[in-house]
């Protein structure tokens, strides 16, 4: 029990995030991350460093099913967690997701007008806890609303720690399109899979209780976590990355792309914590009176233990096992309303162990010049509405310090309504954060300068090759 | 300005923006609505019998319960009456003054015999087998100083040995000797046997001259003697056993106020006698009793006394049959315990005879008691109590709370069933049911025999007053009170219903309770 409550404490701790879905970074082009969400993307950078720890940091926390406004009450000046108000409030499954990310080093250069070069180590924790609202019903609400009915639901927890060595290509295939791949090599640090999790519960017309459960949890480098940290190495996997952009109009580009499409076999200190379905059932109908009358004073004892020996995890070593990394999918497009500003409509999916998850952005992209990027965003992700998000790049060559969420814009309206984040933090359940600092050389100013490129751009190229540029002014 | 230090710095602002009042909870609200089962069991009527009496409940062959005592009372109290007394006998050879001339052979010189008589009374016993006792015997020559050789030879024709078939025959040579009669029977005459002394000189190679008042004493004694068997005339004796009870448990107290009609209960008394001897018995009580009841005298038939029968031969039996005429009566006054006191007495009339008896004889007082569950009856009581401690727990937790009581009965025999919350004293605080709510079990319609026709049903969802509920945290034992009545038929007559093993009755109760915690934090 204590071991699975240091898994719980693991998955929980695996917090913030890595670029769930970070809707308004997914538009900032002037960051050399922009190509995490897209290989196909180039930065308007041409070179850029990203150095150990400081060049992106992220965090991500995600709940499809409540925010904190969903649990409390307030009356009289007291504030109390009232649980029959959060069970109402909670959807049918809920996934609390908390994701981070730390960038151990970056390199993006563009090598040739048509090919963009990059490579970058970043270690990536990924967190999720599954709470089906029947669950937390049965605790909050009791077994009564289950009389003559039976329950069945799956809580399941995932943790996974890794590290992502990537390197990947953008070439301009020709001026609509653009394609890229990456290849990542992944080496994993631990990791929690729930294989299987069902708990059913019964409840008789005559309030007999009958209890199910079945459940595969498999831990890899949890559970000696005084072992040497070069073994954590041997758990390695790979994984690819694909995209494409397509300009469909001089000013209407379309892009998509499939992230993480890879897996990880675990190998080390692997550790299985199991229930049986064959024996962890029992139907518990009260007192035997038949005991009773026997004088049979030890039967409720046996029956505890009896219980006890039923539903107690085992836990032993397993096989070697793979987890699918969690898999992302962008559409996106752009539009260029002016020089300098742009919008941008995105649709994302996420697959991770057995749930599909799906999410819309629209965002307003502005350059101020070379010297400062802004983007404003509106995300509906895990059931939130609420997410005005915000990003800023200060492209102080070489140096860029950024700052990027998906639900930022509602601090300032907390503060102004309230003069305290509260009000912003009681109803957030979605909320990520991405900031950092790169070293960056070479702004590309972009379409509205290409005219003036041109000769060089097509100097390159042979004539009558489709990639041969004909320029016409986008800016009037 | 590095990113750390910027990350910090942000935090440091933003943390400053975030007040903490939101987040001190002062309480956790939960009002889960709990369904949980209490208790079940299908039980039988054996199961209701209490457990300790489960060897009186036996099953006729057609199905149907019973509660058949079988006691057998052993009386050694006549055997008790004949010991043997000790007995001695001391004699004494005169030798006559003179000189012995010198003999070569052994001379006889002078004989007698004694007619030993145990003295035993009103017993004239003709023969005792020795199971155990002593002979001791010595000879002592008088004046000691005098050198006369002699020797006394014991006989007796009357005791015999088991072993050899030979008879007594005992040499004392001036030294004490014994004999185990162990191995011995004695042929008696009215207590009486023979006892034979003869004195001999022994031969000698020179004369002795005998003194004047010179004498032979003789001691013969028996002592610790008991029987294996006696045979004779035993007398006119009486005996006084203690009283003896036999238990009728199964029922306990349930059926002291109860009305209760057995339809064929059985009653029977047999005495079974080893004793070689006619015997009366006389009952001076035999009753049944019940706590908070008069006694109900047993009706015997023979009238007490009763002339018991007996063995002709040792080593059997005789049994005289004692009927029980009002045993229904008895049976119906729900006894806890059938008390009697007999005195019993031997040759009562007779002055001679040839009783006989062994020491492991016994005279046996068997009582069988069948009761078979066939009948009617009202107000059986069942009466329980559980400890219990909720004053932990706080009361204002429960805002409603209801039992759901599901009870399918094919025993013909419905309840009425109240639980009395009472103080560490047994004060009774409150009734958890209203009266209304106490009809739990239903019982099962019959035949117009006796026989199941169909289960009596009853699913009922029983709302507790809550303020009859707070008393449960208040209360240290909870009394469980049942009130039973067999089924009556459609007219409501109480016919005589039947109880078979086969018959179950099948229980399940739940509890249905909202409950409203708020935790203080």
């Amino acid at each position: 029990m204590k071991r699975l409550f240091n898994i719980l404490l693991m998955i929980t701790a695996m917090a913030p995030a890595f670029a769930q879905t970070e809707a308004t970074q997914y538009f900032m082009n002037s960051l050399p991350q922009w190509t995490t969400n897209n290989p196909a993307f180039v930065p308007r950078y041409k070179f850029s460093i990203g150095m150990p720890g400081i060049s992106s940091m992220s965090t991500g926390y995600y709940n499809n099913g409540f925010s904190y406004n969903d649990l409390i009450t307030r009356s009289g000046g007291e504030v109390k967690a009232d649980l029959s108000k959060w069970v109402k409030a909670l959807a049918e499954n809920n996934y609390i997701l908390t994701t981070s990310q730390v960038d151990l080093l970056r390199i993006g250069i563009t090598v040739s007008p048509k090919i963009y070069l990059q490579a970058y180590v970043t270690a990536h924790e990924y967190a999720r806890l599954l709470i089906p609202r029947e669950f937390a019903s049965l605790f909050v609400q009791g077994t009564a609303p289950l009389i003559g009915t039976s329950a069945s639901f799956s809580p399941k927890a995932e943790g996974l720690a890794y590290i992502e060595s990537a390197a990947g290509a953008a070439y301009k295939v020709d001026d609509k399109l653009t394609l890229g791949a990456r290849i990542k090599y992944l080496a994993g640090l631990a990791n929690a899979t729930t294989v299987s999790s069902m708990l059913n519960v019964a409840v008789g017309s005559d309030y007999k209780l009958t209890a199910s459960g079945d459940l595969n949890l498999k831990t890899s480098g949890i559970h000696d976590t005084g072992q040497d940290v070069g073994k954590a190495f041997s758990n390695n996997g790979f994984a690819i990355d694909l995209g494409a952009t397509y300009k469909l109009t001089e000013k209407l580009t379309v892009a998509a792309s499939v992230i993480d499409f890879g897996r990880i076999t675990w190998k080390n200190d692997l550790f299985s914590y199991t229930l049986d379905k064959n024996t962890a059932n029992y139907t518990f109908s009260g007192i035997d009176l038949k005991e009773v009358v026997n004088g049979n004073t030890n039967y409720l004892d046996s029956q505890g233990d009896s219980i006890r020996d039923k539903f107690e995890l085992k836990e032993g070593k397993t096989g070697s096992y793979k987890t699918n990394l969690p898999g992302k999918m962008y559409l996106s497009g752009t539009y260029e309303l002016m020089k300098n500003l742009s919008v941008g409509a995105l649709f994302f999916t996420e697959k991770f162990q057995g749930r599909f998850s799906a999410g819309g952005s629209g965002s307003i992209i502005k350059h101020f010049g070379k010297w400062v990027s802004t983007s404003v965003s509106y995300t509906i992700s895990n059931r939130s509405y609420n997410n005005f998000g915000a990003g800023v790049s200060f492209n102080l060559a070489p140096v860029q310090l950024y700052l990027v969420g998906d639900n930022l814009l509602n601090i300032p309206g907390s503060l102004i309504a309230g003069q305290k984040l509260n009000g912003y933090i009681n109803n957030t359940q979605v909320f990520n954060l991405r900031f950092g600092l790169n070293f960056v050389w070479g702004w590309d100013k972009g379409s509205d300068r290409l005219p003036r490129n041109k000769k060089a751009y097509n100097s390159n190229l042979k004539k009558g090759d489709p990639s041969f540029i004909k320029v016409r002014k986008s800016h009037p | 300005m590095r990113p750390c230090s910027w990350l910090v710095s942000i935090l440091v602002v933003l943390n400053s923006c975030i007040g903490d009042k939101d987040y001190n909870l002062n309480s956790v609200d939960v009002r889960p609505s709990i369904a949980f089962p209490l208790a079940f069991g299908s039980l039988t009527i054996q199961d209701f019998l209490k457990s300790k009496d489960s060897v009186y409940v036996k099953i006729y062959p057609d199905d149907v319960v019973y509660l058949g005592y079988s006691q057998l009372l052993v009386s050694e109290d006549i055997r008790d009456l004949f010991s043997i007394p000790d007995k001695a006998v001391n004699q004494s050879f005169k030798v006559p003054a003179g000189a012995i001339p010198a003999h070569t052979k052994d001379i006889r010189s002078d004989s007698l015999t004694e007619v030993v008589d145990f003295g035993l009374n009103p017993e004239q016993l003709s023969e005792i087998d020795f199971k155990s006792g002593t002979i001791n015997y010595s000879t002592t020559l008088l004046p000691a100083a005098s050198n006369l050789k002699y020797e006394v030879i014991l006989t007796s024709s009357d005791f015999t040995s088991k072993t050899t078939g030979l008879h007594l025959n005992l040499t004392a040579t001036g030294t004490a000797g014994s004999l185990s009669l162990a191995d011995y029977k004695v042929t008696l005459n009215k207590n009486k046997f023979s006892l034979k002394m003869v004195l001999v000189l022994m031969k000698t190679s020179s004369p002795v001259t005998v003194g004047p008042n010179t004498s032979v004493a003789v001691n013969f004694s028996l002592s610790g003697m008991d029987f294996n068997t006696i045979h004779g005339f035993f007398g006119i004796q009486t005996v006084y056993p203690p009283s003896a009870v036999i238990s009728i448990g199964a029922f306990g107290t349930s059926l002291n106020s109860a009305k209760v009609s057995f339809a064929q209960p059985k009653v029977t008394m047999n005495v079974i006698n080893d004793y070689g001897v006619p015997c009366t018995v006389t009952f001076s009580k035999i009753e049944a009793r019940k706590n908070g009841a008069q006694p109900l005298p047993l009706k015997l038939s023979p009238d007490s006394p009763i002339s018991i029968a007996y063995p002709a031969t040792l080593g059997n039996s005789a049994t005289t049959p004692v009927a029980i005429t009002n045993a229904k009566d008895v049976l119906d006054f729900a006894p806890s315990e059938i008390f009697y006191q007999l005195s019993a007495s031997t040759n009562q009339g007779f002055t001679s005879g040839n009783n006989f008896m062994a020491d492991t004889s016994k005279m046996r007082v068997q009582m069988d008691v069948e009761v078979p569950l066939y009948g009617h009856a009202s107000g059986i009581i069942l009466k329980d109590t559980a400890k219990i401690d909720l004053s932990k727990l706080d009361q204002s937790q429960i805002q409603k709370a209801s039992l759901k009581v599901t009870v399918i009965n094919e025993l013909p025999l419905d309840a009425k069933i109240q639980l009395y919350l009472t103080d560490a004293g047994y004060t009774v605080l409150d009734s958890l049911l209203e009266t209304a709510q106490t009809s739990l079990v239903k019982g099962s319609s019959v035949s117009p025999t006796g026989d199941l026709e169909t289960a009596g049903v009853s699913d009922q969802l029983l709302d507790l007053n809550v303020d009859r509920l707070t008393n449960v945290f208040k209360s240290k034992n909870i009394i469980i009170r049942a009130v039973m009545n067999t089924s009556k038929d459609a007219a409501g007559n109480s016919n005589d219903v039947k109880f078979k093993s086969k018959y179950v009755i099948i229980v399940n109760v739940g509890l249905l309770v909202d409950l409203k915690f708020n935790i203080k934090l």
